[in-house]
């Protein structure tokens, strides 16, 4: 029998039905009066009032929807987690923002409903992967924000460097999706659960162990982890660089922040491999991203070194749990750290891939190192945003990037594990050297002849921008309130 | 546990044993008389024409994805119909919810010419 849904379930749910309701009332918008200011209007509102909703969810821990009126709860948000869905929602505005001119007008503005509707229920599965404590809620917020990406990634529909990475990611994301959907399916047939502890059974089967593995590399696939990397860096340039920005910085803070609420369950991998998978995760993502000459490619690859870095969150984490003992209710040191590190990278990568598409607006839509040659000279505001965003990507002193890792690194430190500290604060140095390789270009070259300019730089979007940017400063001096 | 799926078994057996018997039959019992008409392509006795690659209009994919989005629709409805009186008035609500979003989104395809052949 369907029971009536308690506060806590309203509380969790508001946000998903203000999005979802905003995307279907787009829809019949362009049914029955096609208005194009009206649907974006419409899906801004739904972004923010979305938003309005995680506020309260700040403040406390909330669990609902427990199954079947059971004891586990199907959503379980933690003030860290709003924050990452505030960053989720947010990098969906920018998104959106950075799209009014160029993807919301595309082909006659024949694609803006396709756009803004997609642009809302991708957000909405990506808070239901945040907040997913079940397998069937955890299958179904990757699903909902994997397919609104595969669309908008080939939206520029005539650029065949954008329906390839539609066509890479989806073809790829399906497959990591069935791996996914059969390990839930192993290990629900082994142990006869599906909340998120199931792994944490006493006696594990070959059949759960197999299954946990499968769950482990759908995971892994969606936060672009080495070995599973390899799409990043062709998806983030072909996708048009607004939805580069919602990929980085948000399908990254849902999938990394799922990855650490799943893993104690995955205790098959003790945390040294955790140490290790990020250890090669940060050497691959560093050494491809240090020699690419496209910074849409080069930032993609960073991407990945970053996910290698909160990988050692993750190490921490299970370190923790082995010497407390306590079942996952081990001190919120390295999710403070992970959540931390998934706000400084969102706020940077935002402000990243928007100045480049700003920058891109008058480069001819090219990123690469010889279109870009002293565009920042040219164009100071984006060249500032982007060289902030940059500074703190590279983990510069002063910028949330810097507090990010060294927060970090010091929980890796407090369990013990000071080596693999060491090997990362190495690697992170390395990072140094493609991060001002590109300033350097942008800055400090003589800029190339001035091409035309595809589409009008809009104030909008600039002052938009700013916000990431000026935030990534902020929190590099004033950590405190971001560590939920 | 295991025995339960004795029968499964047995009937695997059994389809195995009766589709490789029949092919061991055809092949020791059947002559083979090979002619050029028979290694043709069959097209309905017919002579085959063109290339099996031709080109076809993508808007048959188009089709095909909306009708498998309404033919899940009605399963959907099944599943809710076989219980409609226990789920009483809030399952009632809750199915009209999940028709109405789909409603809505039947009218969009509709309106923006999904439905039509030639466009």
């Amino acid at each position: 029998m369907p029971s009536a849904l308690t506060a806590a379930d309203w509380m969790l749910a508001a946000p998903l039905l203000w999005l979802t309701g905003a995307g279907v009332l787009i829809l019949l918008i362009d049914a029955l009066r096609p208005a194009r200011l009206a649907e974006a209007v419409v899906a801004l509102l739904g972004l923010t009032g979305a938003g309005w909703f995680v506020l309260p969810l700040l403040r406390e821990s909330v669990s609902g929807f427990a199954a079947g009126g059971g004891a586990v709860p199907m959503l379980v948000s933690t003030p860290g987690l709003a924050a990452l869905a505030l960053l989720c929602l947010g990098s969906a505005f920018v998104a959106g923002a950075l799209g009014l001119r160029r993807l919301v007008e595309y082909e006659g503005g024949r694609h803006g409903t396709a756009f803004w509707t997609l642009l809302l229920f991708c957000p909405a599965g990506m808070l239901l992967t945040l907040w997913s404590n079940h397998m069937a809620t955890l299958f179904l917020g990757i699903e909902t924000l994997s397919l609104p990406l595969y669309v908008l990634a080939a939206l520029q529909r005539n650029d065949e460097h954008s329906v390839e990475a539609g066509l890479k990611y989806f073809l790829l994301g399906a497959f990591a999706s069935g791996f996914l959907g059969f390990g839930m399916a192993l290990v629900y047939a082994a142990t006869g659960r599906m909340d998120a502890a199931a792994g944490q059974e006493a006696a594990l089967g070959p059949m759960a162990a197999v299954g946990l593995g499968m769950l482990l590399i759908g995971l892994l696939f969606k936060a672009a982890i080495a070995p599973f990397h390899l799409w990043a860096a062709d998806v983030y340039q072909g996708a048009p660089t607004p939805v580069t920005a919602l990929m980085a910085a948000g399908t990254k803070a849902a999938a990394v922040a799922a990855l650490f609420r799943w893993s104690p369950g995955i205790e098959l991998l003790p945390p040294t491999a955790w140490a290790m998978l990020g250890t090669l995760t940060l050497v691959v993502g560093n050494l491809s991203a240090l020699n690419q000459a496209n910074l849409k490619r080069m930032l993609a690859l960073s991407g990945v070194a970053h996910a290698g870095i909160l990988l050692y969150a993750l190490a921490a984490n299970a370190a923790g749990l082995r010497t407390g003992g306590s079942g996952g209710e081990y001190a919120d040191g390295p999710f403070q750290s992970l959540s931390f590190y998934l706000l400084a990278y969102g706020f940077a990568s935002l402000a990243a891939f928007g100045a480049l598409e700003l920058l891109e607006r008058h480069s001819g839509g090219r990123s690469d190192d010889d279109a870009l040659r002293g565009m920042a000279r040219r164009h100071p505001l984006p060249g500032a945003v982007l060289c902030v965003a940059l500074l703190s990507l590279a983990g510069f002193p002063f910028t949330a990037g810097f507090l990010a890792k060294y927060f970090v690194f010091v929980e890796l430190i407090r369990v013990g594990m000071t080596g693999w500290a060491l090997a990362g604060i190495l690697l992170t140095l390395l990072a140094f050297g493609y991060y001002l390789k590109a300033l350097v270009n942008l800055f400090m070259r003589e800029p190339g002849p001035q091409r035309p300019a595809m589409v009008p730089a809009d104030a909008f979007a600039a002052a938009v921008l700013l916000v990431p940017a000026i935030l990534s400063v902020v929190f590099g001096v004033w950590p405190a309130p971001l560590r939920l | 546990m295991l025995a339960e799926y004795a029968p499964l078994l047995a009937w695997l057996v059994l389809v195995m044993a009766f589709v490789g018997g029949l092919l061991a039959l055809t092949a020791w019992i059947g002559r083979a008389r090979p002619a050029p008409g028979k290694a043709e392509t069959y097209e309905c006795g017919m002579q085959p024409m063109g290339d099996a690659r031709g080109r076809f209009s993508v808007h048959y994919y188009l089709v095909a994805v909306l009708f498998i989005l309404f033919d899940v629709e009605a399963l959907f409805l099944v599943l809710w119909a076989l219980r409609a009186r226990e789920l009483g008035m809030s399952g009632l609500i809750e199915v009209g919810l999940f028709l109405a979003v789909l409603a809505v989104g039947w009218l969009h395809i509709w309106r923006r010419g999904g439905l039509e052949w030639d466009r």
